[in-house]
């Protein structure tokens, strides 16, 4: 692309987006924010810096936010075609909604279905307006609060990824729970990428009040017939003082995507953080740094990333966690295989700042062909005498002796070989 | 039941150098057989080689368990046949779990029946073997004393219900009240089984709970001596492996030495 197409994407870009603002009706202050981060990306995009610290570069402006055709309201994720249903399935997302508090459906930039279950259902008859479940948009009209916590935790010119979010975002959920609130079912919020060359672009922003319970559960993935697309979320979580936040995220896209999301959490006094990231399947490109900031004391946090290079895939992930709080306690846990041609990087990052942190970090990878590449770089750094960071990072094969060992107790190489994974 | 003809064995990435020089070991259905020798002269290299570890080259010889011969079968295959190996050095193996492994060892999936009754066994298991029964929830191995280690290879065993019993150094570091329950519960469960038995132990302490038929002496590769176990042991204990070496009828001595 040339200096005069990308003038021509670029005001394009522009006017559609003046249209989505238009049509949502965002508040004044958002919209300001918006342009901010689009004059940022525009730096960006002349001047090529930067491209995004880790993984690998890749012209954003090939992928689009706007080329999505319109789409009308589904009644349940059970209207999706059969195909769409087993990958739907496969990322972690129940088509009967069963154990579920609360069901989302984003497709490309369209919410096509969004409700509670019964449990759910119930939940708001006992806490009157406990949860909100709501588009990200609605939400920003009716709450204008939200404002304040909007590119907070990632600022939008960390790097050219954030910058294009922040600016041409569409669609996305907000989920708030109230004070003492607790949803013992997972929320599910499935983003289903359709139109080729799309950039899909949602917002994540949940809100847990203090002793609240969430579980939200993210299921990003690709129609079967669609080839080619980005996928560039921003989540951004706070967790209040003692409350229970746990979010799941689980990618299930193909060879041609490129995926960037950004996680943060915020977490207050005596809250805990669960997440999970699970890559399943191969992509073009995957990178992720999730963060976690224990902001209060006694405040506990943990990250686990599990991911599978398939095919050519160039997996980065990694998670930081920053201890700011006294008696705060963490852990990172990387687990990878690697296998076909992909070339996997494991990151870790912790940061010990405050009296009596205590964090563990491991990565452990798995390299199952001569072809692969996996890479590990676990970093600790601490301005406080009082922490206590450790870390252990492995790479390596199946252990033989372990598989031995199994085989000898009557179980088969196949079933030794995928218990010791 | 097992039959070791004139083995020779080499590691499999060394093809040079043998561990085994033609080793020949008959164990009967029922019988105990104890061997002895100095470290490093191949005895746990022998207990491998029986379950069919693949670094190991077998050069010359069988081994023929139970009427078959084993060469080119898999130590799973070897396994569901009926060896059944306790470690010396289990390894750590992070996420599976014991009661798991009891349930394979037994022979069924752990996956079928109802989950109490899988627990309710691989307690058994594990209380037989001296342990608390909490550790079959427990990853195998993984934080075990030297001692629980040994137990937990029992518990095991106990499940495999196996033919043959190769039993690697089950006494070492164990202490004397661990011992006994070692010994007295290998005893009661060769009899339950009615199983073979092949024990590799440097200390006759163990030999005072078990029936030992035979006891076995190896040196640099070769079994050289074998003979009543009380005899044997009693006679190693007072020279000293070198000493009985030379007092061995020289013709013994000169083949050792060609």
């Amino acid at each position: 692309m040339d200096k005069e197409e990308r003038k021509t994407v670029l005001s394009e870009l522009e006017y559609s987006n003046e249209g989505y603002e238009e049509e949502w009706k965002l508040p004044e202050r958002l919209r300001r924010s918006r342009d901010r981060a689009r004059k940022i990306f525009k730096e960006f995009d002349e001047k090529g810096y930067p491209a995004g610290r880790f993984g690998m570069d890749f012209d954003l402006l090939e992928y689009r936010p706007d080329i999505s055709p319109e789409r009308g309201k589904r009644k349940s994720l059970r209207e999706l075609d059969k195909e769409t249903r087993i990958t739907v399935e496969k990322s972690g997302q129940s088509i009967e909604e069963k154990y579920r508090a609360g069901t989302k459906l984003q497709e490309d930039a369209d919410t096509t279905y969004l409700d509670l279950t019964e449990y759910g259902k119930k939940l708001l008859e006992s806490f009157p307006d406990g949860v909100v479940v709501k588009e990200i948009e609605e939400a920003t009209r009716e709450y204008p609060w939200i404002e304040k916590l909007w590119s907070h935790i990632h600022p939008m010119n960390l790097d050219k990824y954030t910058a294009y979010n922040a600016g041409f975002s569409r669609g996305g959920v907000f989920v708030w729970v109230k004070k003492g609130v607790k949803m013992e079912l997972p929320l599910q919020a499935c983003f289903l990428l359709e139109t080729q060359r799309f950039a899909q672009l949602p917002r994540i922003l949940v809100v847990a009040e203090p002793y609240s319970k969430v579980y939200l559960i993210s299921g990003c993935l690709v129609q079967p017939r669609c080839e080619a697309g980005l996928h560039g979320c921003i989540t951004e979580i706070y967790a209040g003082e003692g409350s229970e936040t746990t979010y799941s995220m689980i990618h299930n896209f193909r060879e041609n995507f490129h995926i960037r999301p950004k996680i943060g959490a915020v977490i207050d006094r005596n809250g805990t953080y669960i997440e999970n990231f699970i890559i399943l399947a191969p992509c073009l490109s995957d990178q992720a740094y999730p963060t976690a900031v224990l902001r209060g004391d006694n405040s506990r946090a943990v990250i686990r990333t599990i991911a599978l290079g398939l095919k050519s895939s160039d997996i980065d992930v990694g998670s930081a966690l920053i201890f700011s709080g006294e008696n705060t306690r963490g852990e990172l846990v990387s687990r990878t295989v690697t296998t076909d041609k992909s070339n996997v990087k494991m990151r870790g990052t912790m940061k010990g700042y405050s009296h009596n942190a205590k964090g563990h970090l491991e990565c452990r990878g798995m390299l199952l062909s001569d072809t692969a590449r996996a890479r590990a770089y676990p970093q600790l750094r601490s301005t406080s005498p009082g922490v206590n960071l450790t870390h252990e990072a492995a790479i390596g094969k199946i252990a033989e002796d372990d598989l031995y060992y199994l085989m000898s107790r009557k179980m088969s190489e196949q079933e030794a070989g995928a218990r010791t994974f | 039941m097992l039959e070791v003809k004139n083995l020779w064995l080499s590691v499999a990435s060394d093809g040079e150098k043998e561990i085994l020089k033609g080793v020949n070991l008959r164990i009967r259905e029922g019988e105990t057989h104890a061997l002895l020798g100095p470290n490093a002269y191949g005895k746990s290299t022998l207990a491998m080689a029986i379950l069919g570890y693949p670094q190991y080259r077998v050069k010359r010889g069988s081994i023929h368990f139970d009427g078959k011969n084993l060469a080119g079968k898999s130590i799973y295959e070897r396994a569901k046949l009926g060896i059944a190996l306790a470690y010396q050095n289990p390894p750590e193996i992070r996420g599976v779990k014991m009661r798991d492994v009891i349930r394979f060892s037994a022979g069924k999936s752990p996956w079928n029946p109802l989950l109490e009754q899988k627990e309710e066994f691989s307690q058994k298991c594990v209380k037989r073997a001296g342990l608390d029964a909490s550790f079959s929830e427990r990853d195998v191995n993984l934080g075990f004393s030297g001692g629980e280690k040994k137990k937990s290879e029992l518990a095991q065993i106990f499940a495999m219900q196996p033919k043959l019993m190769v039993l690697d150094e089950p006494d070492s570091g164990v202490d004397i009240d661990a011992l006994k329950l070692i010994g007295n519960e290998l005893s009661k469960a060769i009899d339950e089984f009615g199983s073979s038995a092949l024990l590799i132990t440097h200390h006759r302490h163990i030999l005072q709970y078990l029936k030992v038929d035979v006891a076995h002496i190896m040196y640099e590769g070769c079994i050289i001596s074998s003979g009543e176990p009380k005899w044997v042991i009693f006679r190693v204990e007072e020279l000293g492996y070198d000493s009985y070496m030379k007092r061995l009828p020289k013709t013994i001595y000169l083949l050792k030495q060609v």
